[in-house]
């Protein structure tokens, strides 16, 4: 049996083969934990994903063998210990990264316990075949010259080598021979985002526990710059001294790493949760849940004071701590024609339809200009009772909200199909003809007649939309 | 502080002293009276009231027209927060439409709408966004927490940040408070445009107000006519007031009803 194999004549060979479909992330999560897993034998290790099957873990032993006894021992023991989990494993130790790549996937000859040790780095090179090498189809090249260990090509000219077979191969050679410099990406341990802080002495002041948020989070600002991150939302625990925990969240518009804003922003939650501090509060803790990248940035060189994007995300923060994330909206924009969907008001945490851009990008201005409407507009539009000309004249006069209004001057009618593709639409398929009409005291309305007078409806009804 | 004697002041002297004492006293934040800049509001609190229920749309367009006219370049960037206490439905014309704010002068990106619980939120929020630099605008309606310590609050806070705040009132609401101007707004019809619809109504002009300045400190009251036009206001003069249109009755020929 062996890789490339049609499924059907492997399971001819071997009925009671099993079968599993390629998982390629599921694998590189695996060895993700294997890597760390390894980390028992070297802080310094590294998953190396290959081809399937030829996956690889490398840990970098410099120092770590004799607190396992020697080179042999350590390694006997960690391809016991890989076995025991079930896996089948090589593995090999030698001065450079190429090297122990190459021996421990093309072993020159395969030692009983499934290991070796280079000790003379050229001989082993020298004998390894030239796939050994991390070159991957210039291996296939070479062979077709007859050029089949890495001993054939060690001697060739280097010039000849470069310009026939592309810079790799010399330089992957140079690597393996240890005169190329190469090191390990290891995996970084994650360390969440966290500052606590523990008293002595209980807090029994909420101006203590405020300071104290105050440090906390310019521990975690720091922790963060270093990390190129910023907040999104970040979680106050207050440890109460009888076990109690007060858990205070708040969410920010952009990411931040300003630490008097992120303690502003919890004072303000602060007095108005009016937490049961009891016996004390001893320990207290900042939990990043959710960052953002937040590059660094200097601040202008010319004082501006103008209120720049970052300052308006800070506003937006303090006013939607403290009245609910709900109450703080901006404008947005839909891609529709029915007025009452076409704009509206979004909130941060919950956008419906995009931010608002009127202006069309790179200057350019819009074939026709947007056509005008008023000021104000209601939530729902509101019944009038109007005297107009059949069958789409604009109305003479309406009653709206027990007020008559004569009508002086009148634009339209602005003629909108309903969007018949939209569910909401079908409970009112008929066409609005709206106008623009000023009353005899200057006041201005936006009303509509709800369906075309014959086709549609035979007793078209008046809806006041809007005002001014 | 010493002082030379009268006789020995030289005019010199005099101009400096004068300018001196310009500096320290506060500038002239009411609106200059003469001519197209007597509408330029200076940094501070403005009241807008309407004349009457009906005309607070007008009151509100006026407001946000205001908010931008005659505004420095370098304060155009600024953003705006539109402070309305939610749920007044019984007084509520509607939301503002983000659609048609660019038409009274103010982008739709540059606003914060924020919709308070209560009275208080409203101030609160008020006060929040000045000291963070930006414009204001609150409808405040008829509620008596917007009283003269409020009111000397939002105007010292406004006056701080140099920026203005434009508090929309409610049409019966006569408490006294601490601010610089207080306006009361009615609609004016508007020219007739020259051409008519096959409606047989003319056509919108451009919109117009009657603007009275009821209280502004250091200045008598006054009466304005304006029109808004090419994203500024403009006061009407005498003359062009003379040839308004009388209103014109509709003509009826074919009714529904």
């Amino acid at each position: 049996m062996r890789r490339g194999q049609a499924l059907a004549d492997a399971k001819a060979l071997e009925p009671g083969l099993r079968i599993a479909p390629f998982a390629p992330d599921a694998d590189r999560r695996l060895l993700g934990a294997f890597a760390r897993w390894c980390g028992r034998w070297s802080p310094w290790t590294a998953p190396d994903p290959g081809e399937p099957g030829e996956d690889g873990v490398m840990v970098d032993i410099t120092g770590c063998a004799h607190l396992f006894g020697g080179e042999d021992a350590l390694i006997t023991a960690a391809l016991q210990a890989v076995r025991g989990q079930g896996l089948s494993a090589h593995g090999a130790i030698a001065p450079t990264i190429g090297l122990a790549w190459g021996l421990a996937r093309f072993p020159a000859r395969r030692s009983p316990s499934g290991w070796l040790i280079a000790h003379d780095v050229s001989a082993s090179l020298h004998a390894l075949p030239v796939e050994g090498l991390r070159i991957g189809d210039t291996a296939a090249r070479l062979r077709r010259f007859g050029l089949k260990r890495v001993g054939d090509i060690a001697g060739l000219p280097r010039a000849n080598l470069a310009r026939r077979f592309g810079p790799d191969l010399v330089r992957r050679l140079d690597q393996a021979r240890g005169q190329d410099d190469e090191s390990l990406n290891p995996l970084q341990p994650k360390t969440p985002f966290r500052a606590r802080m523990r008293f002595a002495e209980a807090l029994l002041l909420l101006d203590g526990i405020k300071q104290a948020v105050r440090e906390t989070a310019d521990t975690l600002c720091a922790h963060l710059e270093s990390e190129g991150r910023g907040l999104r939302r970040v979680e106050l625990n207050l440890f109460r001294v009888d076990g109690k925990i007060h858990l205070l969240i708040i969410g920010t518009a952009a990411p931040v790493r300003d630490a008097a804003h992120i303690a502003r922003l919890f004072n303000e939650k602060l007095d108005r949760a009016e937490i049961d501090i009891g016996f004390g509060i001893d320990v207290i803790e900042l939990n990043a849940t959710a960052t953002g990248p937040l590059a660094g940035r200097q601040s202008g060189l010319i004082g501006d004071d103008q209120l720049d994007t970052e300052d308006f995300a800070r506003l937006t923060d303090r006013l939607s701590v403290r009245l609910g994330e709900a109450r703080v909206k901006r404008a947005a924009r839909r891609d529709s024609h029915i007025p009452e969907r076409a704009a509206g008001w979004s909130t941060e945490a919950n956008p419906s339809g995009s931010a608002l851009m009127l202006r069309e990008a790179g200057g350019q201005q819009a074939l026709l200009p947007p056509p005008e409407r008023p000021l104000l507009i209601l939530a729902r539009p509101e019944p009038a009772e109007a005297v107009a000309e059949i069958p789409d004249g604009p109305p003479r006069s309406f009653v709206w909200r027990r007020t008559r209004h004569q009508v002086r001057q009148a634009e339209g009618p602005e003629r909108l199909a309903p969007e018949w593709w939209r569910p909401e639409s079908r409970a009112s398929p008929k066409t609005r003809d709206y106008f623009r009409i000023e009353t005899i005291e200057g006041r201005r309305f936006w009303l509509y007649r709800d369906g075309l007078y014959g086709p549609e409806t035979r007793n078209p009804q008046w809806f006041v939309h809007g005002a001014s | 502080m010493p002082t030379a004697p009268h006789a020995r002041t030289g005019r010199p002297q005099l101009e400096e002293l004068r300018r001196q004492i310009q500096a320290i006293e506060t500038p002239m934040t009411g609106p200059v009276l003469t001519g197209q800049d007597a509408l330029v509001l200076g940094a501070g609190l403005h009241e807008v009231c309407p004349a009457s229920y009906l005309d607070t749309p007008a009151a509100l367009a006026f407001q946000i027209g205001m908010l931008g006219h005659g505004l420095a370049e370098q304060d155009k960037l600024r953003p705006v927060i539109w402070v309305r206490p939610a749920g007044q439905r019984a007084h509520d014309f509607g939301r503002p439409y983000p659609l048609a704010m660019a038409r009274w002068g103010l982008e739709p990106e540059r606003v914060l709408l924020v919709e308070a619980r209560d009275a208080s939120d409203v101030l609160w929020a008020m006060e929040e966004g000045l000291n963070a630099g930006a414009l204001m605008i609150g409808e405040i309606g008829a509620s008596a927490r917007y009283d003269l310590t409020a009111s000397r609050r939002l105007h010292r806070s406004a006056q701080a940040a140099k920026a203005r705040v434009l508090v929309l009132r409610g049409h019966q609401d006569i408490q006294p408070s601490a601010a610089l101007t207080r306006w009361r707004l009615s609609a004016l019809p508007s020219p007739d445009r020259p051409w008519r619809g096959a409606t047989g109504l003319p056509g919108l002009g451009a919109p117009r107000f009657c603007a009275v300045l009821e209280r502004v400190r250091g200045g008598p009251p006054k009466n304005f006519e304006i029109e808004w036009k090419n994203a500024a206001f403009h006061v009407l003069e005498p003359a062009k007031m003379a040839r308004r249109t009388a209103q014109s009755t509709p003509r009826f020929d074919r009714l529904a009803v």
